[in-house]
Order: C-alpha cells, then sequence, then structure tokens
C-alpha cells in the first residue's frame, strides 16, 4: 500500500503523523511526505514586489521542505523498516496532493483536521473537502482530538494476560 | 481496535472490504457494521400507506441483513479472531453512523464514497459529510480501485447496450 501524507506543519498534521504511526503497517508499505508551497500572486498585494515575493516564497520553501523533513524523520523513526520520502511541491494545495496521489499512485491520502466544536465543527477544511472530492483514491481524515492507539506491542506489555 | 464500517450497498462494500483486507490490523480487532434504513416519509396526510411502508421497512430489513451478513463472511475469513457486530437500524444513516460510533468508542470508520467516475467524485454524499465533520475519530473514505472503476464503466456500458 503507498500512503501520501500531506503536513503543513499544524498541530493537526503532526496527530496525522503520529496516527499513522502509531497503526500497523506492512514492510513493504510506502509512504511519502509532502508539504505544497502555495505560490505567492504576481497581481495583488506582495507579489506585486518580486523580490519581495520571490523572498517570501523561498522562506515558505524552506519552510515546508523543514517540517516535512521532520514528520518524515519522525513516521521513519516510528516505523522502522518501511520507505519514507519527503516531498515538497509548489502549486495549489489540494490539486497538488490529488496530482501527486495520481502520479505516484498512491493508496491512500492521510490529512489531519481540527475536530473543532460548535458551529466550526461543520467546516472540515477546505483543503480536506477539496481532496476528499478530487482524490484518485481512498482519503483518511485523521482529528486532532483523537486518542492515539497503542501499537499492539506496547498493548501487550500493558496486558498482564498477554504477557503471561 | 474498534473499525466503524458503514454499509450501503454490496457495490461499494466491496471496495471498503478490499480496502480493509489489504491493510495491516493490531490482533485485537473488532468491527461494528452498520446498515442504516432511511425513514420513510409518510407526508403526515394519512396513514393510507401504513401498510406500504411496513412492507418496505421489513424488505429493507431484510435487504440490509443479507448484505451485512456477506460482508461479515468475508470479514470472518479474513480475520479469524475478529469479533464481528451487525446492526440494521431505521433512521438517518449519518445519526446512526455517529451514534454507535460515541457509544461504542470507535477508534476508526471506514465509510464508502460514491464516486466511481470522474463527474460523481465532485459530489461527496450528505451522509459522508455529516460522517467527516462530527465523528471524533478517524474517517476513510474509500475510492474503488481504478481497475474495478474501468471494468464498472466498460460493463456499464455493455449493460446500457444490451438494454437500447
Amino acid at each position: 500500500m503507498k500512503v501520501l501524507i500531506a503536513v503543513d506543519g499544524s498541530d493537526c498534521s503532526n496527530k496525522a503523523v503520529e496516527a499513522l504511526a502509531e497503526r500497523q503497517w506492512k514492510q513493504d508499505d510506502q509512504f511519502m511526505v509532502i508539504s505544497v508551497v502555495q505560490p505567492i500572486s504576481q497581481d495583488i498585494g506582495v507579489g506585486l514586489f518580486q523580490a519581495t515575493g520571490g523572498t517570501i516564497e523561498d522562506q515558505q520553501y524552506a519552510e515546508c521542505a523543514r517540517y516535512s523533513g521532520t514528520a518524515a524523520s519522525r513516521l521513519q523513526s516510528l516505523l522502522g523498516e518501511n520507505q519514507v520520502e519527503v516531498k515538497v511541491v509548489s502549486g495549489l494545495v489540494a490539486d497538488s496532493i490529488c496530482y501527486l496521489a495520481e502520479s505516484w499512485e498512491a493508496d491512500l491520502v492521510v490529512l489531519g483536521s481540527h475536530g473543532r466544536k460548535g458551529i466550526a465543527h461543520l467546516l472540515l477544511g477546505s483543503v480536506a473537502e477539496e481532496v476528499l472530492k478530487k482524490s484518485p483514491c481512498s482519503v483518511e481524515v485523521v482529528k486532532l482530538k483523537q486518542k492515539l492507539q497503542l501499537k499492539e506491542s506496547e498493548t501487550q506489555k500493558t496486558k498482564p494476560s498477554v504477557t503471561k | 481496535m474498534k473499525i466503524l464500517v458503514p454499509v450501503e450497498s454490496e457495490k461499494i462494500a466491496s471496495a471498503q472490504i478490499d480496502f480493509i483486507i489489504n491493510h495491516k490490523w493490531p490482533d485485537d480487532l473488532a468491527f461494528h457494521l452498520i446498515y442504516a434504513i432511511e425513514p420513510i416519509f409518510s407526508g403526515g396526510s394519512d396513514d393510507s400507506d401504513v401498510d406500504l411502508r411496513n412492507q418496505m421497512s421489513v424488505w429493507n430489513k431484510k435487504i440490509g441483513l443479507k448484505v451485512l451478513g456477506d460482508v461479515a463472511h468475508q470479514l470472518r475469513q479474513a480475520f479469524q479472531n475478529a469479533d464481528i457486530l451487525e446492526t440494521v437500524d431505521t433512521d438517518h444513516a449519518s445519526e446512526v453512523i455517529l451514534d454507535i460510533a460515541e457509544d461504542w468508542k470507535a477508534d476508526l470508520i471506514v465509510i464508502g464514497a460514491h464516486g466511481r467516475k470522474p463527474s460523481a467524485r465532485v459530489h461527496i454524499s450528505s451522509v459522508s459529510n455529516a460522517v467527516l465533520c462530527y465523528a471524533d475519530c478517524a474517517v476513510i473514505v474509500v475510492r474503488p480501485a481504478k481497475t474495478i472503476m474501468h471494468v464498472q464503466s466498460s460493463s456499464d456500458v455493455q449493460n446500457s447496450s444490451a438494454l437500447l
């Protein structure tokens, strides 16, 4: 199975990484951690000043590379043997995720989401919603407030009946 | 790990089953299969169609039990030690799913998606959307694999030409 996980450095995407790492995977399951740099419009705002816009984009790229790298190394350290790739791409976030899912032939796209209360609960998040609509494969939405599961090995350690 | 599997039809369920079977899960696995029957709206005018509605309700429950039975059978073959619960309930699907997810303390909901064709992908069903927004646990929206899409679309063409 090929699993593509999109990260943006937020708590919910970190939670998605942790949730994935807590789950069991086959040895040949592959992972790709991606983050997307959204280009700054050249028509308005800071984009008018190409030097400023370019500098900001460079900073964004460096930031994306940093947190996708951190997420990938965290995932690799928790998963162990599975192959973990990192990629930073530029484009519209949802479109880039779906395009990469298609070209890499991903079986599952994983996204983090805030599990908000109240009226904000109605909003899934524009990126998650867009990916759900356009994704060529299955999509998992990990909620920020969900409890993480212990790995089987850790669970067994906590169960006296199993360790006997 | 507790996995809630809302089942809508055999076609969509086959993609859910494929996904679940191809994934590695912990040993302490439990499935709760749900088939929700949407209540039949009477219009509130008279009770002349009570018999018809009762007959439809019984018929729908039979279909639900059969679909769940088939899914449960396939899951039992793949996961012999897993606990499998089956629930057929008459209420709005999203409410049934969210209520059971909360009461049963599901860790994951694996829900099917309608979008087999690109044109249908633009719409996420209202049930999937509600579950994604309100569920406290992770939600996987399973799309049929591309090969299945191709086979189905070609058979659809054959069926339509046979009708002509």
